[in-house]
């Protein structure tokens, strides 16, 4: 599927800012299941952008405003070509218990994904769900697939019931929240099952002419990526309830969204900040008269 | 030998003993001093002990761990016996240090890259990678000469056989380097004769070594080589020394906020521009370094220090994520470190060490805690509060909650050692905080220590549970040349200048500000004080009543109720002094004291005095909500006068004491800047009483001329006009004074032309800004110069005999209301200056405009 993305992230400041920093991390990569045909970053009041790349893989781009602005708008601009991931079925039938083994003797490259992390701490809750799916005996695949069920029938997908200083334990408890909820409560249960995992953050379909969309397309989506024997990442959509497919632009990686998350800045001297983000997912029919170029 | 010093030898020796040996005797390298010490009574000793203490404050040192004490005023300790070495010890500390530190080198190396020895089994994956002190994002950041450690420290302890071991490292964050100096300074001036029968290794040279090291990171030649020193600031514990190591190595002393980036490129914000940093020398936590990528609520950091770290195009001294060597928990696994890259057994083995994130280990603390000193795995030394700020309780109760952030270690470790109190003497336990550099590849021990002493029974040392020493280390051959300071410079050369950040200079500017605001509130409530005690007559008083309040110098932002501010009877006058809220004068003396501490190693000694006399006074006089009639006048008397004596005495006293360098300068501008802005706020305020007309011969002139000079005497400048003009108070020559005057202190004018002759010297031609509020400086002082008075206020003379009589001397230009417009826009003129300095020298806004211009269509993300 073909998806044109416009993603605005605008702050305003009471009182202006006197320094502003910030890292985007916007940029989708190029992968067996995405193919980037065109993309574009623009940052109002400009500024000059560098990138690289990160920990996680992720291709980061810092930049910096030490001058006194009201206002700062960056727009995310991407043409992407996604295709139908091949399920990875051989690993997904490895029971837990061969797939902790595998991955005991590569601990030092998988060590980061199964740390609990402040945003996404391990506990009580999370051991006695994962003992509900991941016994040493259950094949992978079936024991993600039951999580991802068992969190979308059990938590409601409820928009601002939840914000970004929310603790996991709160949502232990009101099983109430957004997608990004629903991804760190699957990796704390992951990760307590000893199962290496990352937070994905990215776009996924609004849907196509007369045809509903997915949850949350109208924000940036969040699901998470299990590692499997074999070092391949699979990856499941818990708010959705679904493996995910060439409805999903993936952007950004990390143990938890402090790690990716797309916007992160810092401006000295704000008031008030206000952040408002905007997110646009066009599906692309196949276009008979070509596709429609962005400005570039 | 008096009984001081013998009574412990009689104590049967329990382990080693540093200064006697198993018989009692004096270790051989201490003979000499006990000698000389021996010779001298009780009092000499407690006499130079006092001295001591005396030379240390004068130094400055200070040791501020315990926050409740003011700013400063926690002394450090240093003995008079110092801790000495023999050659031969110091021979293995050196080798075992260098080993030590070759073996953990190539462990962070390892650690950050790839993981061999995690790989190999050889140590556990949790203690390295579970680290809070483990930087995922050090991953692939270049590191300076491609090491992470460059200057590090060590701590040392002597076990039962006399033999070293390694108490915990300080290898990522070294602390006490200047502590160390400043005893030996301190040390060689109180007892000079010491020194002179043993040839004891040399300090003099160590800071010095450690800027050559820091500029051989940097590719620019020596004296462009952009080092600074970061500290977390004034809140540290430590800022004292970060503040004398940067003076002693000739670095700039900065905080995260002196930093920016621009272009992928660190900038030190300074009076004169942005100047590019190359070296940072840092003193703050990894984790705190940069908002963007670690500690999100990080306000000591620099966002994007990371960024340019991994472009290049900056150093930092030690490497991020180097701290991990000093993660405490690592420590039981040095020997396994040393054995794995070096092949070697280790030369210092590891002081016993127990994690308690095992459970067995933790089993056999708990079982006897008592026997033990727990610690946090991952505290700095020095900078972190010890344990006893908690109770034992607590911290057990910590280590319950989680065990894997602690360690334990035997409480009696450590040679026993004297120290004298007074003229006594007393027992401690010690250890030995030793520095080295990295010098290419090899590393260079600093041949002296912190020897640090814990004692129970101290007095003095009571908060900080612990005595320093002096530690000497003899020379082992004839010493060669002495070592010296750099030779002189050419004569040919400009003497050095001083860079002073912007904010720096900011604090003094603020502190110019606040002071004046002070003084004049001050001095306005003594008049009015005064005036009331010379019982004065209704038709006076109702002269000088009105305009009182609305002379009280004008406050920053609107506060609320601020604009009620009153002072016509005492229990206002009372508030206005020392409510402790907005617009008091109590409140503007603590705006000054806290930015005044927040640059205090830039002020000199007799300056600071001045102030902490002045705070001292506010401290003690508070206000009280039902203090009784006769107390409130009697303290706001008092503290009028405190404060219109302390504050001249201060400018007076700075002035005298303190390199006249961008930080005095902006002290001074913002003194007349602040005056200017209250000058031109007083006269508004009486243009309600001036006259449109003004008849010389009637009788309102004479009403006129009370209020006018009522008006001069709160203001403080009667005197100065009939210095000056020599007749009574008239309209016309009472606003050229006031707005004119070249010479009298309180002109706006002169206050003006004052800031731009301080501004000029600050300026740098780089910069665009300074340029703007310099032209916008001198635009506003010649408007000034060009005010006709005569053009707002019409002089008529109705005395027939006059000549010219009934005639209108001046045919009236302008409507009244245009003198209240036009002293308003003066005014705003005035107050609009603030922002111009403030864009021009302390925030660059203009000089970045400048350098952002040329490429409006500069380089973008993909």
């Amino acid at each position: 599927m073909k998806f044109e993305i416009r993603h605005v992230t605008s702050y305003s400041y009471a009182t202006p800012a006197a320094e502003g920093y910030a890292e985007a991390r916007l940029t989708p990569p190029t992968l067996p299941t995405q193919t980037i045909l065109q993309h574009r970053i623009d940052c109002r009041p400009e500024t000059h952008m560098s990138g690289y790349t990160d920990y996680f893989g992720n291709l980061v781009h810092f930049f910096s405003l030490p001058f006194r602005h009201r206002k700062l708008t960056i727009t995310n601009r991407a043409l992407v070509d996604t295709h139908v991931p091949r399920q990875p079925r051989e690993a997904l039938s490895l029971s837990v218990e061969e797939a902790r083994q595998i991955f005991s003797s590569a601990m030092p490259d998988v060590f980061p994904y199964l740390q609990e992390t402040e945003t996404v701490p391990l506990g009580r809750e999370a051991v006695s769900v994962m003992r509900r799916f991941f016994r040493g005996d259950q094949a992978m695949g079936v024991g993600i697939e039951r999580l991802s069920d068992w969190i979308h029938d059990v938590f409601s997908y409820t928009k601002g019931a939840t914000d970004n200083t929310t603790e996991l334990q709160t949502l232990w408890k009101t099983k109430q929240g957004v997608c990004q909820d629903f991804a760190h409560v699957a990796l704390s249960v992951l990760r307590t099952a000893g199962l290496p995992c990352r937070y994905v953050c990215g776009y996924i379909d609004a849907g196509g002419s007369g045809e509903a969309g997915l949850v949350g397309a109208l924000a940036t989506h969040a699901w998470v990526d299990v590692l499997l024997p074999g070092m391949v990442w699979v990856g499941i959509d818990p708010t959705n309830r679904k493996w995910v497919n060439d409805q999903y632009v993936a952007v950004s990686y990390g143990r938890d969204v402090r790690d990716a998350t797309p916007l992160r800045g810092m401006f000295k001297g704000a008031g008030d900040q206000n952040m408002n983000v905007k997110v646009f997912v066009k599906r692309k029919e196949v276009a008979r008269e070509g596709i429609h170029p962005l400005r570039s | 030998m008096p009984a001081v010093l013998a009574s412990k030898t009689s104590t049967p020796a329990q382990g080693w003993h540093d200064v006697f040996d198993a018989d009692g005797e004096p270790r051989p390298q201490y003979a000499t001093l006990l000698n000389h010490l021996r010779e001298l009574r009780p009092k000499e000793l407690r006499n130079l002990d006092e001295r001591m203490q005396a030379t240390l404050r004068e130094m400055g040192v200070t040791f501020d761990f315990i926050r409740e004490m003011p700013w400063g005023q926690q002394p450090w300790i240093c003995d008079l016996l110092p801790q000495i070495f023999t050659v031969a010890e110091w021979e293995t500390i050196t080798r075992g240090i260098a080993q030590r530190l070759r073996a953990f080198e190539m462990f962070l190396q390892d650690a950050y890259g790839s993981k061999s020895i995690l790989r190999a089994g050889v140590l556990p994956i949790q203690p390295v990678m579970g680290s809070p002190l483990y930087q995922l994002p050090a991953v692939g950041l270049p590191c300076v000469q491609e090491a992470f450690l460059h200057l590090s420290g060590i701590a040392l302890v002597r076990l039962d056989d006399g033999s070293f071991a390694v108490k915990h490292h300080q290898f990522g964050h070294a602390s006490g380097i200047s502590y160390m100096m400043q005893n030996r300074r301190a040390l060689a001036r109180v007892l000079p004769d010491l020194f002179r029968d043993v040839s004891v290794q040399s300090l003099v040279n160590a800071p010095l070594a450690i800027t050559a090291q820091l500029r051989g990171a940097s590719a620019a030649s020596a004296h462009e080589a952009g080092i600074v020193l970061l500290t977390p600031g004034a809140g540290s514990a430590l800022y004292s020394q970060h503040s004398l190591l940067a003076r002693r190595m000739g670095v700039p002393l900065v905080q995260g906020g002196d930093l920016l980036v621009l272009d992928d490129r660190v900038y030190l914000k300074t009076v004169k521009g942005l100047a590019r940093v190359e070296v940072i020398y840092n003193r703050v936590p990894d984790d705190m370094l940069d908002p963007l990528v670690f500690n999100r609520s990080s306000r000591l950091g620099i966002p994007g220090l990371t960024h340019c770290i991994r472009k290049g195009s900056v150093k930092l001294v030690n490497g991020i994520g180097s701290q991990l060597a000093d993660d405490r928990s690592l420590q039981s696994m040095a020997g396994r470190i040393v054995r794995y890259y070096l092949g070697e057994e280790a030369i210092l083995p590891s002081l016993e060490t127990l994690w308690l994130g095992d459970l067995d280990a933790r089993e056999m603390v708990l079982d006897d805690p008592a026997r033990y000193d727990i610690r946090r795995s991952h505290e700095d030394d020095l900078g972190a509060s010890p344990d006893t700020t908690l109770s034992r309780r607590e911290l057990l109760q910590q280590v319950e909650n989680d065990p894997g952030s602690f360690v334990a270690q035997p409480r009696e470790a450590g040679a026993r050692t004297i120290c004298f109190e007074k003229s006594r003497t007393i027992e401690g336990r010690a250890d030995y905080l030793i520095f080295a550099l990295r010098a290419g590849d090899r590393y260079e021990v600093l041949p002296s220590a912190l020897t640090r002493v814990f004692v129970r029974e101290s007095t003095r040392s009571a908060k900080l549970g612990w005595i320093s020493k002096d530690t000497w280390v003899p020379e082992t051959a004839a010493p060669a040349d002495p070592p010296r300071l750099p030779a002189r410079r050419s004569l040919a050369e400009r003497p050095p200048t001083l860079e002073v950040t912007s904010r720096v200079a900011e604090a003094f500017y603020w502190m110019g500000r606040y002071l004046e605001r002070a003084f004049q509130q001050a001095y306005l409530i003594q008049v009015i004080e005064s005036l009331e005690t010379e019982e004065l007559n209704s038709a006076e008083r109702r002269h000088y009543r009105p305009i009182w309040s609305q002379l009280l110098p004008p406050l920053d932002k609107k506060v609320a109720g601020s604009s009620r501010r009153s002072i016509s009877n005492p229990t206002d006058r009372y508030h206005l002094m020392l409510f402790p809220g907005p617009g008091s004068v109590a409140a503007m003396v603590g705006r000054v004291i806290g930015n005044a501490e927040s640059v205090q190693e830039c002020l000199s000694p007799e300056a600071w005095a001045t102030l902490s006399h002045l705070l001292a006074g506010f401290q003690k006089t508070r206000f009280r909500k039902n203090a009784a009639p006769s107390d409130i006048v009697r303290m706001t008397r008092r503290m009028s006068e405190l404060a219109t004596t302390l504050i001249p005495q201060f400018f007076a006293v700075s002035a005298m004491t303190m390199i006249a360098d961008d930080a005095w300068r902006f002290c001074v501008i913002g003194q007349m800047l602040e005056r200017a802005i209250v000058t031109g706020n007083a006269v508004l305020s009486i243009d309600r009483i001036l006259p449109a007309r003004f008849d010389v011969n009637s009788i309102e002139a004479h009403h006129l001329e009370i209020e006018l000079s009522a008006f001069l005497r709160l203001l403080g400048t009667r005197d100065a006009y009939r210095r000056v003009y020599q007749m009574r108070a008239e309209p016309v020559p009472v606003m050229e004074l006031l707005w004119q005057h070249p010479e009298v202190p309180r002109s706006v004018l002169r206050c003006l032309a004052r800031c731009v002759e301080l501004l000029s010297k600050s300026a740098s031609s780089r910069s665009l800004g300074a340029g703007q509020a310099l032209e916008a400086l001198e635009a506003l002082c010649d408007r000034i110069r060009q005010i006709d008075w005569n053009d707002y206020i019409e002089y008529i003379d109705t005395d027939p005999d006059a000549p010219g009589a009934g005639a209108v001397s001046h045919s009236r230009r302008q409507p009244k209301r245009e003198l209240t417009v036009f002293l308003g826009d003066l005014l705003s003129r005035t107050h609009s200056i603030h922002g111009l300095i403030s864009d021009g020298f302390l925030n660059h806004q203009a000089h970045i405009a400048q350098s952002l211009a040329p490429k409006a269509k500069g380089p973008r993300a993909a």
